[in-house]
């Protein structure tokens, strides 16, 4: 009697500790995410803003090809999924987007954590008052995975280190 | 049905007005400008310019340019452009075209200025014998020209270096690629400025008149009169001001073809 009632005790502890725990960790990841999700759209904005003056120096002279060359170049590790480049009026000059994306080597469990889609972000190529295109790019989702996917191998391998300590 | 059968031509009828209305409307005249700076640079400086005037002027200018000077003078020879921002025509090669000058950037005539940075030992231009000195092109009229004529008479012979543009070639002195760089008086103040560097000028030539805006033969001499007027206007209209303001100008002056002649003696000088 007194022996399964401490089973019964030990065995609530647990479970109460495994579900702590787990659900530190759901929190944790969420946290993760969205920090990752952040980063990325800011290392978007940041690298769309340098793009800016390099298109700018391209499309005064008319050159579309040197334009769709420096956008393949700033995009070579594929941090966007989607590359183009419109008119003013919204007509595609060109679509630079990469054609094949590396997967991202993630569980599929990690992609359920990735929002579906990421927001788009757009900057106007100009010098006032002439509009010479405007670029919109959308981060890939498979560089938000593989950035989620490295953060949580991390802290496994620091909660690892923890414990057997 | 009789109304099924003329809805096509209805429809006909339309889209052969839009064309013909598009048809007319005035294509833009390309407007060239020298590659002083940078395309992006010279977009930002000469866009509103060129917005003004065509307001001004109801003549629509748009701003063309090649990717280097060199390209930007082939386009000249080619006839690519309506109106120009240079002093390259005056090489002898563009005689034949038959450009006529409109009007000249105001202020100060322009100097070629050899530089050096301000803590360089290189104080006199004879110093400079075996060096390395930056020129933004062999077609420039004060950044090379007139700088290659004056190491000539000093018995100076230097090492070309090129920098695409008269910032380029500050650019190369500002991080000492060269031991010194021959440019536009204009651009030397400016650049100093902006970068927060500073230069120390070893030589500066006479004055000579600032880059002229020259019209293509081909330019209606009504158009070409409208948009004289409206870039000779810009200094007095306080609606320009703004612009002139950002493009560090002081709007344009009037300007005739003989005005040219010392800078088309220099190019000869040098065999352009």
């Amino acid at each position: 009697m007194k022996s399964s009632l401490r089973a019964l005790l030990l065995g609530i502890s647990s479970v109460a500790i495994v579900v702590v725990t787990l659900s530190g960790l759901a929190v944790n990841l969420r946290d993760r995410s969205n920090a990752a999700q952040v980063r990325l759209s800011e290392q978007t904005e940041r690298l769309a803003t340098a793009a800016g003056p390099l298109l700018l120096d391209s499309l005064v002279v008319g050159d579309l090809a040197r334009a769709e060359q420096t956008l393949r170049n700033l995009n070579a590790d594929s941090v966007w999924s989607l590359v183009t480049l419109y008119e003013a009026d919204g007509r595609l000059i060109f679509d630079a987007s990469p054609e094949n994306l590396p997967r991202s080597g993630a569980p599929r469990w990690v992609k359920h954590l990735v929002p579906v889609t990421l927001a788009e972000h757009r900057v106007s190529i100009s010098a006032p008052p002439v509009v010479y295109g405007i670029l919109a790019v959308t981060p890939s989702m498979q560089s938000l995975e593989s950035e989620l996917w490295a953060e949580i191998q991390t802290m496994i391998a620091a909660k690892r280190k923890g414990t057997t300590r | 049905m009789r109304h099924i059968t003329k809805l096509p031509i209805a429809v006909a009828l339309l889209l052969l007005a839009a064309t013909s209305a598009l048809a007319q409307q005035p294509q833009p005249l390309a407007f060239g400008v020298l590659n002083q700076q940078s395309p992006a640079l010279t977009a930002e400086r000469w866009n509103p310019i060129l917005h003004y005037a065509s307001t001004v002027s109801g003549v629509t200018l748009q701003l063309k340019m090649g990717r280097t000077v060199q390209d930007t003078n082939a386009m000249m020879a080619r006839g690519e452009f309506d109106f120009v921002f240079t002093n390259h025509n005056f090489q002898s090669e563009f005689d034949t075209i038959g450009f006529k000058v409109i009007a000249r950037w105001a202020g100060e005539p322009i100097r070629a200025v050899i530089a050096v940075p301000a803590d360089s030992p290189i104080h006199h231009l004879h110093e400079l014998d075996g060096k390395r000195v930056s020129f933004p092109s062999t077609d420039a009229f004060v950044g090379y020209a007139v700088p290659l004529v004056a190491l000539k008479r000093a018995g100076v012979n230097v090492e070309q270096m090129f920098g695409g543009n008269q910032e380029g070639t500050l650019a190369q002195v500002k991080a000492k690629r060269v031991e010194a760089g021959a440019v536009n008086s204009r651009f030397l103040g400016q650049y100093a400025e902006r970068e927060h560097v500073q230069f120390r000028e070893i030589y500066v030539s006479e004055g000579f008149p600032d880059l002229a805006v020259i019209a293509h033969p081909r330019v209606p001499a009504a158009t070409v009169e409208r948009v004289r007027r409206a870039l000779l206007g810009m200094s007095s209209d306080p609606n320009a001001a703004a612009v002139l303001t950002a493009a560090k100008s002081k709007g344009f002056e009037p300007a005739v073809d003989r005005d040219y002649d010392g800078v088309r003696r220099v190019y000869r000088l040098i065999g352009q």
